[in-house]
């Protein structure tokens, strides 16, 4: 099983991009083996869905990653170096990401598809197409 | 004498909370506590379809989104004068508390006791245990608790479709109908916690812990070998050395009344299972909502109609530039007093005997805060249980009500960190004016007209701190309210957020 799970803020403009993807890839047919997740603003509750699963692609808007606006993909040491380990009240998603060692025997595979700036034509297509690269062409639009 | 200025940002609270003291002899003689953003949700609410406080003031927060849903709903079943079946207020009440038992847990040992483990107190008798169980993202305790807490919130899910962000509660009931197999699941995350709430914070059995009523009891629990492993036990001690149960200076406290009975349960004297109250020196009287109000001398909106039911009628209009003001958030007063309302409040408003037992004798103290947060699930999990099992599929969980075109609603419940208040004015049926007072805008509110503190600066006042440097005995105080300033503060700063942390 892989999830997908879209990260964001539908009011915030620049934390929307997982949400905006997540609408969009909502009409498209992934298969049994995926499951699309709007994760909304969720950290620490998103927990049970990197319960059994193999992997997880995390869906997130980024900042000064790139200089452009863009697409990027992280994997999972990546993205572990780049979580914060102090925490807010509402334990959000990079403490679920530091805490996974310690709540899970066995943690999937994380990655990142992570976008730069607002979502456009054209990097709403290169995110779709990075997602299905790495879904391995499991779609079919 | 010394005298040094000091600008403390919390971390661990949601949103932006700046704390500056004046600090002299190692003793607070200034508190200022300042909400630093501003959200605006109450104008995004005018000129909207009645329904959508439903699906908007859900979103304000992710942590207590369906008491905000449990408001808004109750304040359009006011407007409507909607009669709501029995099975609705039940499945309300147990989507309500199910929010309640994660945030309770989850503040006291992930927000709370996180700070017992900091290294300024590695030469303390109690830090290897404090180390053990609540070093962030490691303790034992802290560990523990993410796993039993992580799945009930799926109450929330079943009952209302998703979590959070829920919009199930309409007027007149809920949009779902509950089955029987989705009740018995909820039975089954609820029996789940229940166990591990008895192992892991009581270190006894609930039927034994129902039993006390005193803070002597209390105290004898937590002595008991078979009882001191339990992080209730532990969290006493380690704050009694911390000296983190001395009385402060006390305000009144108030509470809006928790969860409504179900008409089977209804009485003459009894319409919640917590009862609302005022409390103030020692004395409970009945709470009059009509006594509240807003001030905005020190936070940064215009004032506004000053009609006697201002609540209803006022715009909330920010003003960044104003003269003498230093929050975002506004100063709400009862009978023109600043009362704190928080599960500490809710418990004494309602005469919990243990906690009026432990106030009366040790006064109100960051400990005594956290001891209600510990305690309330206690009672939170039987009723849920007992509703879950009164709860008849077959009956109706909506009764549709009549149009109303215009009108007043109030929406009064205990949210996990306070009274919530969504005041809602409607004319041609649409939302004319909304207005929420939050528990943090009541706790963290700046000073008033006359000059007088808010609960949370007041309970800075006096604090001793023993390294100005690392204030950590400020962050317990801060902290025992659980502030929650995405509700409170009505664009966010960059820059020094978060620059002094304690204990993260």
């Amino acid at each position: 099983m892989t999830r997908v799970i879209c990260i964001g803020h539908p009011l915030l403009a620049e934390d929307q991009a997982g949400q905006q993807l997540y609408q969009r890839w909502q009409k498209l047919q992934f298969g049994e083996e995926v499951e699309l997740i709007e994760g909304g603003l969720q950290g620490l509750n998103l927990l049970r869905f990197f319960e059994d699963c193999e992997r997880v692609i995390l869906v997130d808007n980024v900042c000064d990653y790139l200089a452009e606006p863009g697409i990027i993909h992280l994997r999972g040491e990546q993205i572990q170096a780049a979580v914060s380990r102090h925490f807010d009240h509402s334990a959000g998603l990079a403490y679920l990401l530091a805490l996974l060692p310690n709540l899970l025997e066995e943690i999937p595979e994380i990655e990142l598809i992570g976008i730069e700036g607002e979502v456009t034509e054209s990097l709403a297509a290169e995110a779709t197409d990075q997602l299905l690269l790495l879904l391995g062409g499991r779609s079919a639009a | 004498m010394k005298r040094r200025s000091l600008t403390l940002p919390i971390n661990r609270v949601e949103g932006d909370l700046e704390i500056s003291v004046d600090i002299s002899n190692n003793v607070v003689v200034k508190a200022q506590v300042a909400g630093t953003m501003f959200r605006g949700f109450e104008q995004m609410m005018s000129g909207r379809g009645l329904l959508d406080g439903l699906v908007i003031t859900p979103r304000i927060c992710g942590i207590c989104s369906t008491s905000h849903l449990y408001a808004a709903a109750l304040a359009l079943d006011q407007l409507h004068q909607a009669e709501v079946p029995d099975n609705a207020i039940r499945m309300r009440n147990l989507t309500h508390i199910a929010e309640h038992i994660q945030s309770d847990l989850r503040h006291v040992i992930l927000m709370f006791a996180v700070d017992f483990a900091h290294p300024s107190y590695n030469k303390r008798s109690f830090f290897a245990e404090a180390e053990r169980c609540y070093t962030p993202l490691q303790g034992e305790s802290a560990i523990s608790t993410i796993k039993a807490t992580r799945q009930v919130l799926e109450i929330v899910a079943i009952i209302g479709g998703q979590w959070p962000h829920s919009s199930f509660m309409v007027p007149g009931g809920i949009v779902s109908t509950p089955n029987s197999a989705d009740l018995r699941k909820c039975r089954q995350l609820l029996e789940e916690v229940v166990h591990w709430y008895e192992k892991q914070i009581l270190g006894g059995p609930l039927s034994e812990w129902q039993k006390l009523k005193t803070a002597d009891e209390l105290k004898s629990w937590c002595v008991d070998p078979a009882h001191k492993e339990g992080d209730l036990a532990r969290i006493i001690r380690i704050a009694e050395d911390l000296q983190l149960d001395r009385g402060e200076a006390t305000h009144g406290f108030i509470s809006g009344g928790a969860l409504p009975l179900p008409a089977t349960e209804m009485s003459n004297s009894r319409s919640h299972l917590f009862g609302a109250g005022h409390w103030q020196a020692g004395r409970l009287k009945d709470l009059d909502l009509s006594r509240i109000s807003e001030q905005l001398t020190s936070s940064y909106y215009r004032s506004n109609s000053g009609a006697l039911d201002s609540l209803f009628l006022d715009k909330t209009i920010p003003d960044a530039e104003k003269e003498k003001a230093y929050s975002w958030v506004k100063s709400p007063r009862y009978a023109d007093q600043p009362v704190e309302t928080s599960p500490l409040a809710e418990l004494l408003c309602a005469g919990h005997p243990l906690i009026c037992s432990w106030i009366a004798e040790k006064g109100v103290s960051p400990l005594a805060r956290e001891l209600a947060r510990l305690l309330r699930p206690a009672e939170l999990l039987p009723a849920a249980l007992r509703w879950i099992k009164e709860t008849n599929p077959k009956d109706s969980f909506y009764i549709e009500p009549a149009p109303c075109e215009a009108g007043r609603g109030l929406g009064i419940v205990q949210a996990s960190r306070g009274m919530l208040g969504h005041w809602l004015e409607v004319r041609d049926g649409l939302i004319d004016n909304y207005q929420m007072i939050t528990p943090t805008s009541w706790n963290a509110s700046p000073r008033d007209e006359r000059g007088m503190a808010g609960p949370m600066e007041q309970a800075l006042l006096g604090a001793r701190v023993d390294n100005p440097d690392h204030p950590l005995e400020l962050g317990h105080i801060v902290r025992s309210f659980d502030p929650c300033l995405v509700c409170a503060v009505h664009s966010l700063h960059k820059g020094n957020r978060n620059t002094l942390r304690l204990g993260a």
